[in-house]
């Protein structure tokens, strides 16, 4: 599974929401599922699934699916 | 029921925990009881002589011992530290223990003082809060044990910043116990209350005198008291337990 294959599940699943709506603009609380709580478990699954520690900056700054993409390659995960 | 039943039903075999301030003291005992109860462990101060010391003494138990000498208010270190075991697999309990009191009174309080106190008293609790939840989430929830004070309930003279050091921890307890409730970690505050630590030597004998003088068991308590507490808020016995700060005082009223 490429690196694009595996962050679609881990928003989908820990988000709870079909992989056809995440798209690279998808916001930080602009669907009710990806509320505070959500976040939370994204960051925990994000870090487990690429094996990478986030800094809180990034954790703030991953206000959207594009931006996540952005920041995780700065932990040289590739897309 | 014996001793060894007992721990066996606190189901926590093969669990594993961080223990903060595992060198000395309170954190000690927490150590020696979590492995006696089956418990893998990770343990953190910065004397690594004496951690190495501990980790040889438990070399007979049938768990895994790692040690991390680092100094917990070094963000980069404390993060350095909770990706290694993020790597080993990740954790189940989380006991916040490491901690620092200085007596002063206000007149004499700098602001050096204060940071000092809440440095290691209440940034370093949320930053292992922040690292430790995020690992229990992978793993389907977790047990966080702030060791607060009764100080930081009822303050003392002398002991404005440490008292609110402590009270700070007690307003994370209760605010991480319904953040984190729905990703089932459960998170509770244990204060104790005078204990037989190295450090208590920091009380002057007045101070001393004084607070056993408002203990209603009459007697300063032990660090196995505190360790037996912190069995319980990890184990299933304590399941519907969260957001609490449990006093373990001898009923210290003051
Ligand atoms: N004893 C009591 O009566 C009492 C009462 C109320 C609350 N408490 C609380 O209980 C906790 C433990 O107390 P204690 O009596 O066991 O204290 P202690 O004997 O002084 O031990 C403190 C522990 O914290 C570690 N530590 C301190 N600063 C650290 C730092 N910057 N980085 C990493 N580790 C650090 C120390 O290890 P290193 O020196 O090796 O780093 C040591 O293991 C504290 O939070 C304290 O406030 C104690």
């Amino acid at each position: 599974m490429n690196n694009n294959e595996k962050l679609l599940n881990v928003f989908s699943q820990s988000l709870a929401v079909s992989r056809e709506i995440i798209k690279d603009d998808l916001e930080y609380n602009s669907i009710t599922q990806w509320d505070s709580t959500a976040h939370m478990a994204l960051i925990a699954q994000l870090e487990a699934e690429f094996s990478i520690m986030l800094d809180i900056d990034d954790i703030i700054d991953m206000s959207s699916v594009g931006e996540c993409k952005k920041i995780l390659k700065k932990y040289h995960v590739k897309f | 029921m014996s001793n060894s039943e007992i721990l066996s039903s606190l189901k926590l075999a093969g669990k594993t925990a961080v223990i903060t301030g595992a060198s000395r003291g309170l954190g000690e005992a927490m150590v020696r009881a979590f492995a006696c109860a089956g418990v893998n462990l990770y343990l953190i101060a910065r004397n690594d002589e004496k951690l190495q010391y501990i980790k040889q003494e438990l070399s007979n138990y049938d768990i895994t011992v790692h040690c991390f000498a680092i100094d917990l208010t070094d963000e980069r270190a404390t993060k350095e530290v909770f990706t290694k075991i993020a790597a080993y697999g990740g954790i189940d309990i989380l006991i916040n223990n490491a901690g620092k009191m200085t007596a002063k009174p206000l007149a004499f309080i700098k602001k050096e003082d204060i940071l000092a106190q809440f440095e290691i008293n209440t940034f370093a609790v949320i930053r292992c809060c922040q690292f430790a939840s995020r690992l229990m989430i992978r793993n389907g929830g977790g047990s966080i044990i702030n060791i607060s004070s009764m100080l930081g309930e009822y303050g003392q003279q002398g002991q404005s910043v440490y008292s609110a050091s402590k009270a700070a921890v007690g307003g994370l307890t209760r605010s991480l116990a319904q953040e984190l409730a729905s990703h089932h970690i459960r998170v509770n505050a244990i204060a104790p209350g005078i204990i037989n630590t190295q450090l208590i030597s920091e009380l002057s004998d007045t101070e001393k005198n004084n607070t056993l003088n408002s203990i209603a068991l009459q007697h300063i308590g032990e660090a196995e008291d505190i360790a037996n507490s912190c069995l319980f808020l990890a184990s299933q016995w304590s399941s519907y337990i969260t957001g609490q700060i449990i006093g373990v005082d001898g009923g210290i009223h003051f």
